[in-house]
């Protein structure tokens, strides 16, 4: 596979497949062991969101997101020919990409995103092109907010209410995905909810008035 | 149908607001909630936060994105390309086996050690080079190796690849048998962690490390 192969228009084409279908997925793969270049760049085409933004839920940064995303796709490039198909695709890449970050952060504690900087300024936006500049500071600023919330629970909490509430995983998927219990699932999304609601309600007045811009 | 008398716990209020209730376990939770204000005002908790987490926006990969996997692809491609070489060269089976690298190597080692003793010369940079006597020698295994010492770590040098078989530093954690780009951030911390890879890396060595939990090695060129 050489440089070239891979920086063309695939890989930035954001074209959609049945990400579940299990034929596929085994189809995909089989080519990648082939040597078909394309294999894998279908891989990342379908996978590069969800894989982004997990990674940015888990390491509440940007900038690190981008690393943990480049590093996942690494390994998915590295083990894709050991996938055998016991599991969708899908479930794999999640699977694959949680592993990586719960790794990395067990090594370093991520920094948090900051609410404010230390002027009063709002830092590393990600620019939404789409919206006015005045409706992007308040969505901006309440998706902060739940961000740094995120941050601080615990990684076993944050991964559950990732895959429930960010990725919209069943119950079962997400057993799947993390190799536990229903139960614990439906225990540690409990626990994180809860544990988020006590750190974004400590910032109640903030949030009503968020509400009532919006309104 | 009957009523739920007890409160509900945050896992049963949890698992009703995305409705991965058992049926009749769920019409019994509605059943308690329509009787129980603390009970509504902990569901209305659950749903204000699910609430807020589903506000928040999905983002969108920066485009960098696939331009740096895909150069890290291809780092890949050609570090794997090296260690196939490698083991084309060494003539063993996979270098994913531990115990055949390791076993390659330290026969390597062996080899060049009894092939070389008596051609020893300094190098230029304070480094000790072997030269060859007999390229022939050793099935052909040694026929362009040299050895070269940097800050006391003796790294073997073959068709230009550099082996290097070191103990982990204890802080390292355990993990399987991984092949690592030297150029990706994880191989070039753990190359960092050692003074004398600086020299390598500074050089634009470009190579894998290949990690098993017990060693790792460090392969360049």
């Amino acid at each position: 596979m050489t440089a070239a192969a891979l920086t063309g228009n695939p890989w930035s084409d954001s074209a959609s497949r049945p990400v579940n279908d299990l034929d596929h997925d085994l189809e995909i793969v089989e080519r990648h062991r082939l040597g078909d270049p394309e294999a894998f760049a279908e891989v990342f085409r379908e996978h590069e969101e969800t894989v982004y933004n997990v990674a940015l839920r888990m390491s509440g940064d940007p900038f690190d997101a981008a690393d943990l995303a480049q590093e996942t796709f690494l390994r998915i490039y590295r083990h894709l020919a050991k996938f055998k198909g016991r599991s969708a695709l899908k479930t794999w890449i999640y699977r694959v990409a949680l592993n990586h970050c719960r790794s990395k952060l067990s090594r370093r504690r991520l920094p948090m995103q900051p609410l404010l900087g230390p002027d009063g300024e709002t830092e590393r936006d990600l620019p939404d092109p789409a919206r006015g500049p005045e409706e992007r500071a308040v969505a901006s600023d309440e998706g902060r907010r739940v961000m740094a919330a995120l941050a601080e629970l615990p990684v076993a909490f944050r991964e559950a209410v990732v895959l429930r509430d960010l990725e919209g995983l069943s119950y079962e998927e997400i057993a799947e995905v993390l190799k536990v219990r229903i139960g614990t699932v439906r225990s540690r999304i409990a626990r994180g909810r809860d544990k988020l609601r006590t750190v974004l309600e400590e910032d109640l007045p903030q949030a009503e008035h968020h509400e009532e811009t919006k309104s | 149908m009957s009523t739920l008398t007890a409160h509900l716990d945050d896992d049963l209020l949890s698992a009703y607001v995305d409705g991965e209730l058992p049926e009749r376990r769920a019409a019994e939770a509605e059943d308690h909630l329509a009787h129980c204000p603390g009970c509504q005002a902990r569901l209305d908790g659950v749903h204000r936060v699910v609430g807020r987490l589903h506000r928040l926006e999905r983002a969108a990969p920066p485009p960098l994105l696939a331009e740096r996997v895909a150069r890290h692809v291809a780092l890949v491609d050609r570090d794997r390309s090296l260690v196939e070489r490698l083991e084309a060269r060494l003539n063993v089976g996979s270098l994913d086996s531990p115990i055949v690298l390791a076993f390659a190597v330290v026969l390597a080692l062996a080899v060049i050690a009894y092939a070389f003793t008596a051609a020893v010369e300094r190098s230029s940079d304070g480094g000790t080079r072997f030269g060859l006597a007999e390229p022939e020698s050793a099935a052909g295994l040694v026929a362009s190796v040299e050895v070269t010492e940097i800050a006391g770590h003796e790294l073997v040098r073959q068709e230009g690849v550099w082996i290097e078989v070191m103990a982990l530093d204890a802080s390292w954690e355990p993990v399987a048998h991984e092949r690592l780009a030297a150029e990706s951030d994880e191989g070039r911390a753990l190359l960092e962690r050692q003074p004398w890879a600086a020299e390598l890396i500074e050089g634009g060595a470009a190579g894998v490390v290949l990690r098993d939990g017990e060693r790792w090695v460090g392969v360049y060129r």
